[in-house]
Formats: structure tokens, sequence, C-alpha cells
């Protein structure tokens, strides 16, 4: 086994492929920590309550490290540090003025506008005046409307104001007008006035400007952060590749071991079960059992395996003939060996070196098998994973419409994955069979 | 070096007794359309005494090894038994105890030898699958055999693998592993033959003296006669699955009598200058096949004796022209009157 | 070592080159050879018997660290020709060569009668398939494989006759030179005895010389004019056949044959411990010193080879 590292060393491809590999287990064991499966699920399939924050199909922050391009993150401002004017005006009722203000200088306006309400009261709701300062001093009246305990004014959303503004109103409040592609740079300020009808009424809000970056990863359609998507898709997609890799290297091991061993009938059958299953449409049979029976993740890398079982057979067959026959066996036998103790001690520490780089290199192959199926609409709808990312991708047309990030951040991971498994998988294999090695 | 053991200072019981061993192969073609038996050993029967060397010479395709393999157990025989140390040897019953008194020194050293396994478990197993559980018996077992075949020094041989030996030390491993039970057999399916010259008297001299030194029978296969004279006592001659003569091995090689041997022994040659001017007769054609054997006597078809109307009728019976000294050969029957022209003589 | 020097090779050298470094397998071998004379190179396993032929013929792997020397063909020095000369006009037309294992190599889906004729044919030396169609009866009636067996698969042959039809195959261009890489060992006795009395027959009809390279020191006596023992890639004796077999000089050959067991003389047997050196750092003076029971100190610088009363012997003892 070391003897197999050292040679190992000599690959650089090897040791690209071991680096890629310790990366994607470091970041599975960091995920697990870090966000509690859990918690992930909760998150994921949380819904829109828990997103609200965040912008929708925003791009990932590390854009703007691109020359030329400088488009606006996420800001909040809140009412709780801001700057605010109480004044009773008499019966109960108090004047209340808030001002929000903020910075704006960024190149690319805003996705969207909303304003977060928090007020308690007991039956009168407060009453309110949003308007829109703007730094070179015009102020716009943007509405008027009571507020209710959790309101949300979607700025972006009004139509009123749109019509009234001639365009969208997270474009046209931020224009300038001398350059209208470009948003005026500045201090901009969003004043709420109005009134308190009773004593114990408290009145807080939020603004927040949406940005056109948000998180390493940027977020779907669905407002969530990517990066919980690709993160936990790593540990999912080395489970499922491993599982299903181990899970059909040793049947096929054992059966092929069994096969070989009692000869007969068994053989024979094993053989016509083999050459049955040669036959079979893999994915074709796992589409159907995804359509018709379910989607589980755990019914799929069940079906995985047992499909895949027999493939292998006929290669590992052929090792172990030519193993059964050799004269170290033989000796075994002669000095009283029994056939487990042949089997298990004498035969298999044969086959297994032979068969690890076929096993490293199979597992990349499941990884993308899951991948497929869920971009065909087949995936777990519970689970995270890069292909479910890919999938919302392609069903909210992402290539069209130019986010671009949502397709390429969950393939450039398959791919990586992929290339680290298979350029491991190849060296071991140069190591491991002399005869493919270059003198 | 001594070619004969003073057998007479020793009681002559037999060790190994094989009575009318056949082993033949099924053929069958598809799977289950059987076209036939390869009659690999086709009538064998012998007594081999405690001590005793015993040299199996022949060709190619003969049956030697499979004589080898069946008397180890490693085939079943299709008829016949073998009979050791008085028991007769059945499988499921004392197969395990009859394994663990014969050793077994195969013909490729490095094939022999388990590539994943260090010299030290090489030699452990036997000791493992036989019973042996005190690990302080079975180190010192290991040393000790370690110590008889030369391998030294001892601590420096036991962590290496097989591929970090030269061939003639792995094959000295091979032996090692066939005495570590301490048997009462060795059987040596051409131990030296993929050896270099200069290592193969070694490796011979080595189960020689084990040979002396503990008692053991030994049963040396080969195709190479000239060694025989070296380290064994008795020879048979095989030819197509069976004994044609046997004898002491001074006589064979002096007064050699079936005409196969004649010709093996006339096709042999000593490292010679006078060799390069002169042919050697060889009798025509080829060894025959195991699947199709010719009629009667095997040998007939190339026989430079064979007599008409009798060797293709008949397998020839065992004549014994001299004290020892068996023939196959219908040459020499007395009983017929048979004035056919000797045979040539090397 | 008198005579036409018809064939000869001088100071060739082939190393290989290996992750641990530079294995010399033929490490400054000479020898000449007369026209219609036989010359056996023996040695063990791992003395670089094998590379010598390669090197001779010019079939060389990728990793080659060094060839050099001169191999002489009735005075032309065929090493200096380009490989596409080499090609077409030496190898295989004057050099030809019967490499271990040939019985096993040959194609089993082409039939022995067209494998045979394929060196006539690859190398245009006949004007017709019809005309090579004789060529290759001519050549099988003289190694003995009889004429039906021209349509014949080499599966169907035995491993005396498949052995013949490699040795056909060499011998159809009608070479000066035939390099035969241990002809029999896999062999039955009786096969090889017939195939021996096969080279007897071609060695007297026609003036083909033979290298035979073997590590079977009896079987070499069947054939030999000449003797060359071969050690750790080095000739260290050069003899006539006669003076070798009944007494050789140099250590190494004097155990050599001593470890040959004999069937018709009584005989002590010896043999040699220890290993050959490792190819790739032999150690600095004589190679066989560690081994050689005659050792002294002069031992450790390499002897040249010396010429004792017509034989060369690369021993001090006989400076």
């Amino acid at each position: 086994m070391s003897r197999t590292l050292l040679e190992l060393r000599r690959y650089p491809s090897a040791v690209a492929g071991l680096a890629i590999i310790g990366l994607l287990v470091g970041i599975s064991i960091y995920t697990v920590i870090a966000i509690p499966y859990r918690d992930a699920i909760r998150l994921w399939r949380g819904g829109e309550q828990l997103w609200l924050e965040n912008p929708r199909n925003a791009r990932p922050v590390w854009m703007n490290l691109l020359p030329g391009v400088n488009l606006p993150r996420t800001l909040v401002v809140s009412s709780a540090g801001a700057p605010r004017h109480e004044e009773p005006v008499g019966s109960g009722v108090r004047r209340i003025a808030i001002s929000l203000p903020f910075d704006f200088s960024s190149r690319g306006f805003p996705q969207e506008l909303a304003v977060f309400f928090d007020a308690a009261y007991a039956s009168a709701a407060p009453h309110v005046t949003l308007g829109w300062r703007r730094p070179d001093g015009s102020v716009i009246r943007l509405t008027e409307l009571a507020v209710e305990s959790k309101g949300i004014y979607r700025i972006s959303s009004d139509q009123h104001l749109q019509q009234e503004l001639g365009g969208r109103p997270e474009v046209m409040l931020f224009a300038d007008p001398s350059a209208p592609n470009q948003p005026l740079r500045g201090r901009y300020e969003l004043v709420l006035d109005g009134f308190l009808f009773e004593d114990g009424s408290r009145l807080e809000a939020r603004l927040i400007v949406y940005g056109q970056v948000h998180g390493l990863a940027g977020t779907d359609h669905q407002r969530r952060d990517l990066m919980i998507a690709l993160l936990w898709g790593t540990p999912i997609a080395m489970a499922f590749g491993l599982l299903a890799a181990v899970g059909t290297s040793v049947s096929t091991l054992v059966i092929a071991a069994i096969g070989v061993w009692y000869g007969r009938w068994i053989d024979g059958l094993i053989q016509r079960i083999t050459e049955v299953n040669l036959i079979l449409p893999g994915l074709p049979i796992l589409i159907m059992i995804g359509t018709l029976y379910s989607r589980s993740i755990w019914v799929i890398l069940g079906l995985v395996i047992i499909l895949g079982v027999f493939g292998g057979i006929k290669g590992n067959r052929a090792l172990f003939l030519q193993i059964k026959e050799a004269p170290y066996i033989e000796a075994a036998r002669a000095y009283g060996a029994g056939n487990m103790r042949v089997v298990l001690r004498y035969m298999l520490p044969r086959v297994i070196p032979v068969l690890v780089p076929s096993f490293v290199t199979a597992i990349p192959s499941f990884v993308f098998l899951e991948a497929t199926l869920a971009v065909l609409g087949l995936g777990d709808p519970a689970v995270p994973t890069w292909g479910k990312v890919l999938e919302d991708a392609y069903r909210s047309g992402a290539l069209f419409v130019g986010y671009y990030y949502w397709v390429l951040e969950p393939a450039v991971l398959l791919m990586v994955s992929g290339l680290g498994f298979t350029m491991l998988g190849f060296a071991l294999d140069r190591v491991v069979n002399p005869r493919l090695r270059e003198v | 070096m001594l070619a004969v053991r003073l057998s007479a200072a020793m009681p002559d019981d037999v060790l190994l007794s094989v009575r009318d061993l056949h082993t033949w192969f099924e053929l069958r073609r598809w799977g289950f359309v059987r076209v036939g038996f390869v009659r690999a050993v086709d009538g064998i029967t012998f007594d081999l005494r405690r001590g005793e060397a015993l040299a199996v010479v022949g060709e190619s395709g003969c049956g030697k090894s499979t004589l080898a393999k069946t008397i180890l157990g490693l085939h079943l025989p299709t008829r016949g038994e073998i009979v050791f140390d008085g028991r007769t040897v059945r499988s499921q019953e004392n197969l395990r105890w009859f394994r663990s008194r014969v050793g077994y020194v195969q013909q490729d050293p490095y094939g022999a030898l388990a590539p994943f396994m260090n010299v030290q478990r090489i030699l452990e197993e036997p000791l493992l699958i036989n019973g042996m559980a005190d690990r302080e018996a079975r180190v010192r077992r290991i040393r000790g055999v370690l110590e008889e075949v030369k391998l030294t020094p001892i601590d420096d041989f036991l962590p290496r693998y097989p591929h970090m030996l030269s061939g003639g030390q792995q094959q000295r491993l091979v032996v090692a592993r066939a005495a570590i039970l301490e048997p009462q057999l060795i059987i040596a399916d051409e131990p030296v033959s993929m050896l270099d010259a200069s290592v193969r008297v070694e490796i011979l001299q080595l189960l020689r003296g084990l040979q002396e030194r503990y008692g053991l029978s030994l049963i040396y296969i080969t195709h190479d006669l000239s060694t025989v004279r070296h380290f064994c006592e008795r020879v048979f001659v095989m030819y197509g699955g069976m004994i044609i003569e046997q004898a002491p091995v001074a006589n064979l090689l002096q007064n050699p009598r079936h005409p196969y041997t004649q010709a093996l022994l006339a096709a042999i040659p000593d490292p010679d200058p006078e060799n390069a001017t002169r042919f050697r007769e060889v009798p025509p054609g080829e060894p025959p096949s195991l699947l199709h054997p010719p009629s009667g006597c095997r040998f007939h078809p190339r026989c430079p004796a064979f007599m008409q109307g009798t060797c293709e009728v008949n397998i020839p019976t065992n004549f014994e022209p001299s004290a020892g000294h068996r023939v196959a050969c219908w040459l020499y029957d007395e009983s017929r009157q048979v004035a056919a022209k000797a045979p040539p003589r090397p | 070592m008198t005579g036409n020097g018809f064939f000869s090779i001088d100071d060739l050298r082939l190393y290989f080159r290996t992750r641990k470094g530079p294995v010399q397998a033929v490490d400054g071998v000479s020898l000449t050879l007369p026209r219609g004379r036989t010359v056996v190179v023996v040695g063990e396993s791992g003395c670089g018997k094998s590379s010598l032929a390669r090197a001779i013929l010019r079939l060389l792997p990728r990793n080659v660290d060094r060839y050099s020397g001169s191999v002489r063909l009735n005075g032309l020095d065929v090493m200096t020709l380009p490989e596409e000369q080499f090609r077409q006009e030496v190898r295989w037309i004057r050099l030809a060569w019967v490499p271990q294992g040939a019985m096993n190599s040959l194609n089993p889906v082409i039939r022995i009668g067209d494998q045979v004729a394929e060196p006539l044919l690859a190398h245009r030396r006949t004007e017709s398939l019809a005309a090579a169609r004789r060529s290759v009866e001519e050549v099988f009636r003289r190694v003995g494989v009889p004429i039906d067996f021209l349509d014949r698969y080499s599966f169907e042959l035995s491993g005396g006759m498949r052995q013949r039809a490699a040795l056909a195959m060499a011998l159809i261009t009608l070479p000066d030179v035939v390099i035969l890489d241990e002809p029999t060992s896999a062999l039955d006795v009786l096969t090889q005895a017939n195939i021996m009395n096969v080279l007897k027959t071609i060695k007297r009809e026609t003036q083909t010389s033979f290298i035979l390279i073997t590590h079977d020191i009896a079987t070499s006596s069947e054939l030999a004019d000449d003797a060359a023992v071969m050690y750790a890639g080095q000739l260290v004796e050069m003899s006539h056949a006669d003076q070798f077999y009944r007494e050789p000089l140099h250590p190494y050959s004097r155990a050599l044959m001593a470890s040959v067991p004999t069937l018709r003389e009584e005989k002590r047997l010896g043999f040699i411990s220890g290993q050959p050196p490792s190819l790739i750092d032999p150690p600095k003076g004589c190679r066989f010193a560690d081994r050689c029971p005659a050792r002294f100190d002069k031992c450790s610088e390499e002897p040249p080879l010396f010429k004792a009363q017509d034989r060369l012997v690369k021993c001090w003892l006989y400076a």
C-alpha cells in the first residue's frame, strides 16, 4: 500500500487528482459540520420566507472583480439606528418621521426595492407616507399606506408608481437624468412620515435595496443562496459515488469469486444473468422507476447498484480464472488450505489491487449518473445536489436569460470532481499494472 | 556422490503404494457434449519405500505432472487407490492428514510463491493451517527450516517478498515450505528446469541432503535424465500415461531395455565436441495424444522394433528380464518365441 | 580465431536506460566468425546473451542509453548504415534470427506457408507468388517439414514442427548468418535431437554461419565449432569447441562445466554459490571475482582478454 503511494508521487496527474479529492473531502467534512443536515434541508426547502432578504437570481459577488463590472450589493438600511423624530400631536397621536439614508455608488441599478415594516399596535395601524430623496435633491412621493404588523411594501412592484415614473421604479428612482443608463451616485434617503395612533404603537422599518450580486455563489430563482446546494452537493455526490462504487465492486467481486470457485451450474447461471444484464438499458430503467415509483435517493442508489453489479462480472471472472490456476494456489491446496482460506487469503489479495483503479474511476461515473437523473427531473426533490441546481437552472431557462453562473458552478464542480478521480484512477492503473508503464 | 543407497541396511517397509491409478479428464465440447477422455495417467502401480529417492522420467505430455498432482490429491483419481503409511487416502476422510505429510516442490519458483506474502508469512501458512497454535513453536520451526536451506542470515530474509529473491533463493524457499511440516515424502515436479545451470545442482543437492538427514522419501519428476544419476536410486520411465520401464538407476543407464528408453538415452547429449560431427538416430513421429492414444503399446507407431500383430493389439504387461528391472515391452516376453532384432544401443 | 573474419563484432555495447540507472547489458563484446562455422554463446540468465542478439540485429527498444561498436559482414560495417538501408539490405536478408520462443510466436491466423514466405515478399526478393511458394517448398524440404503442411495453421502443428517452421522463416532468404536464441529449450529431448539433426544438415549443405545462444551447455556441443562464454555482459572466454568442452580455461567456464550433469561419465558435480552482479552498477574489477575460487589481488582490476594458445580468456590467471 505504502509502496503504491510512493509510486504515485511520480505521476503529476495522480498528485493533482489526490489534491482535488482531498479538497472535495475537506469541503464535505466542513459542510457537514458547519451546516448540519437538518439545517440544510430546512434552509433549502424552507420557502421564500427564509430568503426574503436575498435578491432573486443574483450573480456571485466575485463577478465584481472582473474588469468593468461594478454591480451593486444588497443594502439593508434599518430604522433601528436611523435618525427619527417623534412628536406628540394630541389625543395619543404621535407624529413620526424616520429617515433611512444610504450611499449608492455602484454602476448598476438595484434589482428590487422593498420596505419591510415591523409595527406593534392594538387596533389602529400606523399610517405613513413614503418619500424618496435623491442625491440631486429631488424628492419623489412613493406612496401612502397603513402599516400592518409585518407588512411589506414592494416599491418595485408598485404598478401605480411605475406608471407615474414612466419606467421600473428601481431604475427610475436611481436614474441619472444626464445619463439615463447609469444610476446617480451619492446619498439617497427614504423618508417615512406618518402617524402613530396609540400610545403603545411602535414602528420600525427596513429598506432593502436588492443588489445584483450576492454571496460566493449567487442565488437562484427562489432567492436561495446557491452555496448551500453547492456545498451540500459535495458530500452527497461523494457519498453516492462511493457507496455505489463500493456496493457494485464488492458485490461483483464476491459473486465472481463464488462463480469461479464453485463452477458448474452456478457459474453458468451467473454468466447468463450477466449476459441478460448487458442488454438491459440502465438509464431508461432508472427513468422508469423514477417516474413511476419513487425518486428517493436511496431507492436510486440501490437500483444503480443492482444494475451495476453484473456489469463487471466478466472482467473479474477472467481475473479469478487466471489466478485459480496459479501454482501458488495449487501449493496451498497441497499443504492443506481449505476452500474459504484459499479464496479469502490467496485469491482476493491478488485481485483487489488490480481492481482498485477501476473502482476509483467508477466513482465519478456514478456521480454523473445521479446528476443526469436530476437534470432529467428525477432527482430526489428533498436533497440539495449539484444535479438539482442544474435542473432548476434548466427549468428557469438560465442560459437564455444570461444566468451563466447558475449553470457553470455545478457543472464545474462536477467536472473537477470527475477529473480528480479519473486522474487518480489512471495513475493507479499505471502503477498497479506494470505493463501499462512507459519505460 | 553416492548413486545407490545401501538399502539392504533398511527394513523393507513401504511408505507409499500406488495401485492401478488412472486419472482421466473428461473433455467436453460446448460445455456438455462429451468428446472423450484425456488419459493422463493410465494404469500406474508402484511402491515407494521409506527413505527412497525415486525418479519419474518422461517427456512433456506423458502424464508425469498429472501423476504427481493425483498423488498429492490435487486431482481425483478416476480409478485406483493410493495407500500412504498403511492407510488408504480418501478425500474428506484423511486428505488433511495426508497433505500434512507430503511436501510439494513445483517447477516455477516465482509462481509457487504468493507475491503479496513475505518469507515469514509464506512459511507460516502451512503451520497455521495445520494447527500449530503456539507462536514460539512456529518461529522455531521457521528458523530451523531456513537454516536447512541456507537462506541466511535469517533475519535478513524474513521480511523479504518473493520478487526480492533470486530464482535460486526462491526455489530454496519453496523447498523450505515443502519441508516445514516435517513430511515423510517430498514430491518435486521439475524443481530445477527453470533455474540456471549453476544453481540446479545446489537445489538438487539440498533436496538430497534433506532426504538423507531425515530419512524422507523423494519422488523427483523430470525430463532430464542426466540429473537422475546423481540424486536417485530408482527410476521409472513414463510414456503415454504409463510406466514402460522401471529399474535401479545404474541398471537403467547401463542397460536400457525398452526401445523408447534406448532412444531417449541416445538422444541426450553430454558436453562433448564430437557431438557436432555425427547425427543422432531419433525415432520418427510425435509423442502420443492422450485423448486418442494408439492401440496396444503406446510407442508402437514409432518403435524401431515394432512387431506386427503383437504390439498394436495388446498393451504389454510388465516383464522382468533381470532382478528389479521391469519392462513393459513384448520384446521381453519369453513365452513367445520372438526373434526380433535387438534394438540399437546408444 | 584466425579465419577470413567473415562476420565479426567489435566492442559492441548496448546499454538500456532505466529508472535506477543504465543497464549495461552488452558491455564490449568482440568475436569473429568465419564463413560456414558455428559459434555458441553460452551463459546464464541475465548475462546479456539475448541482448547481444538484439544488438547485432539492431532491434532496439526505446530506452537505449548507448549503442556503439561495429558489426562487420564481409568487410562492411553494417552499424554505419542508416536504419532504412539496414532494414532493406541486412536484417533478415543477410542476418537472420530465430528468437526465443519463436514456435509460440507464429501468427495463428495465417497459414504456415504464407508466413514463411513473408520475408521474401516483404523484402521483394521474389518475382511472383508462385516463385515464393517454390522457395517455401524448398526450405521446408530442407528443414524437414512435409510439403502438405504449407496450407496448415500453426496450431495444427506440434512444437517440433513449429520450431522447424520458424527456422524455415529465417532460412528462406538464404542469409549469411543466422542467430538462434534458445532454439530447443522448450522442446522434448527427442524433438530437440531432431532439430539439432536438421541444423547439422543445413550446416553441412550450405555455407550458413550460425550463432547459437543457449544456456544448455550439453546441447550447445551438438553444433559448436567455436564456443564463447558470456558473464555479466562481457565475453570471458572464446575457444574452439574441442578445446572448450574438454578443458575450459576461465574459472567461470570451469564452474559452469562442473555443474552440468552427465549421463555417460562419472563426475563430481559442483555449483556456483552467490549471484551474478547487477548490470546496473557492475563492479569495477573482474566481474566474477566475488564468486571465483581462484581469486587473488590483481582481480580487483578488470582483466583484458588474454590470448592463451589460440584461445581468448578474460582472466588474470592467463596473463
